[in-house]
């Protein structure tokens, strides 16, 4: 006759399971579940690592932009200096040649009427010369030897000198009577 | 003539239960670290991940004990729990019998009593419990009747669970029952894995109510399992 049994009593076979239950919690709290977790803490570490070479890479992305800015900073400030010290070298330099131009005109043209007024006199003079010789042969010819060179020399100085004031050789008459 | 009672198709249930297990856990150890999880090792990871975060409260030295007793609680559970829905299994579900849960539950608590112990001292332990000295009863008491709740919990669950499938398969004919059977099926499943969650989840929590804070924390005693 079978016997009826009462499910909510446990029986013997509550050993078979605790025993199968504790080996099984034994191995995996042992060797299972440690080995996980060191697996999941290792593949952790890599992505923090990963991460931190990221984060390493963006700070010196940051830190080459701020040095490249700083650079182009000081580049920029330096070609304006630059640009400044040209642009006063560039003034200074048309002052001078300004100055020079001026001052090689004002040599030229002081030597240009010098030249021009040493030119003026000795025409005068070979003009004057000439008109007297010209006027002492002129007037010797017609009054005779007698003339007195002196006096033609004199009217002549006189009428040039009314002509051009100032002009006359007076000191060579006498070179040119002889 | 009353010998001992051994029910041969639930121990038989149970140690298949268990060897999937320790498959499984086979398995999912034997994922290489480099690589990205997927399949058996990504339940693990997750499992355990999960278990971690609410063990966290629980002192250092006794998080990876309390992790490890609620990873394997669910495991074997839910395996226990399923075992009887492969098709083809004349294994029933071993967590419809009263000496599986009742195990489970008096080891998950002798667990917790045992690293309790190991935490706080003796005396520690003791006062735990005696402080307020008026309250000792009540606490003995509760701590007397969890492994109870805990068994008669799963086992009612799934005990019920399986009269389902026999009612549905009683009282409905052949070609009707078949829809009834195939969604209390998939139900069965998800009951399965909540119940396993909630005894693991219950086992933290107990782990948590006689262990000190993880600030305060004693647990330098506490050795591996």
């Amino acid at each position: 006759m079978l016997e009826r049994r009462n499910f909510l009593i446990p029986d013997a076979t509550f050993v078979i399971e605790m025993v199968a239950f504790v080996v099984v919690l034994v191995v995996m709290t042992r060797y299972v579940v440690p080995h996980i977790r060191e697996r999941m803490h290792e593949r952790q570490r890599r992505i923090d690592e990963a991460l931190a070479g990221v984060r390493d890479a963006d700070r010196r992305r940051h830190e080459a932009e701020s040095a490249a800015a700083a650079v182009r900073a000081d580049a920029r400030r330096e070609a304006g200096r630059i640009l400044a010290a040209a642009r006063s070298m560039r003034d200074d330099l048309v002052a001078e040649g300004r100055r020079t131009g001026l001052e090689e005109y004002r040599w030229l043209a002081g030597r240009a009427d010098r030249d021009l007024q040493r030119r003026t006199a000795l025409a005068r003079e070979q003009l004057t010369r000439h008109a007297r010789t010209a006027a002492i042969v002129a007037t010797r010819n017609y009054v005779g030897p007698d003339a007195d060179a002196d006096r033609i020399s004199g009217l002549v100085d006189e009428h040039l000198e009314a002509l051009v004031p100032g002009q006359a050789p007076a000191a060579e008459r006498g070179h040119v009577a002889s | 003539m009353t010998g001992v009672t051994i029910q041969a198709d639930i121990a038989v249930a149970t140690l298949a239960a268990a060897a999937i297990v320790l498959a499984l856990g086979i398995l999912g150890r034997r994922h290489r670290s480099a690589a990205a999880p997927t399949g058996i090792p990504l339940l693990w990871e997750m499992s355990v991940e999960a278990a971690d975060r609410a063990a966290r409260d629980v002192p250092a030295k006794a998080r990876d004990r309390v992790s490890g007793t609620a990873v394997t609680l669910f495991w074997f559970v839910a395996v226990a729990n399923w075992l009887h829905l492969i098709p083809g299994s004349p294994l029933p579900a071993p967590t419809s019998d009263i000496n599986m849960t009742l195990a489970l539950a008096v080891t998950a608590m002798g667990v917790v009593h045992i690293t309790a112990l190991q935490a706080r001292g003796l005396r520690g332990y003791l006062r735990h419990y005696l402080s307020p000295w008026w309250l000792a009863p009540a606490k003995i008491l509760e701590e007397l009747v969890k492994p109870l709740t805990l068994a008669l919990r799963l086992f009612g669950m799934v005990f019920a669970s399986a009269l389902m499938v026999v009612l549905i398969g009683e009282i409905l004919p052949a070609p009707v029952a078949l829809v009834p059977h195939v969604l209390w099926t998939v139900f069965d499943v998800f009951i399965g894995a909540i119940q396993a969650f909630i005894f693991a989840l219950l086992t933290v929590l107990y782990f948590q109510a006689v262990l000190p804070s993880g600030a305060t924390a004693t647990a330098a005693k506490v050795t591996h399992a």
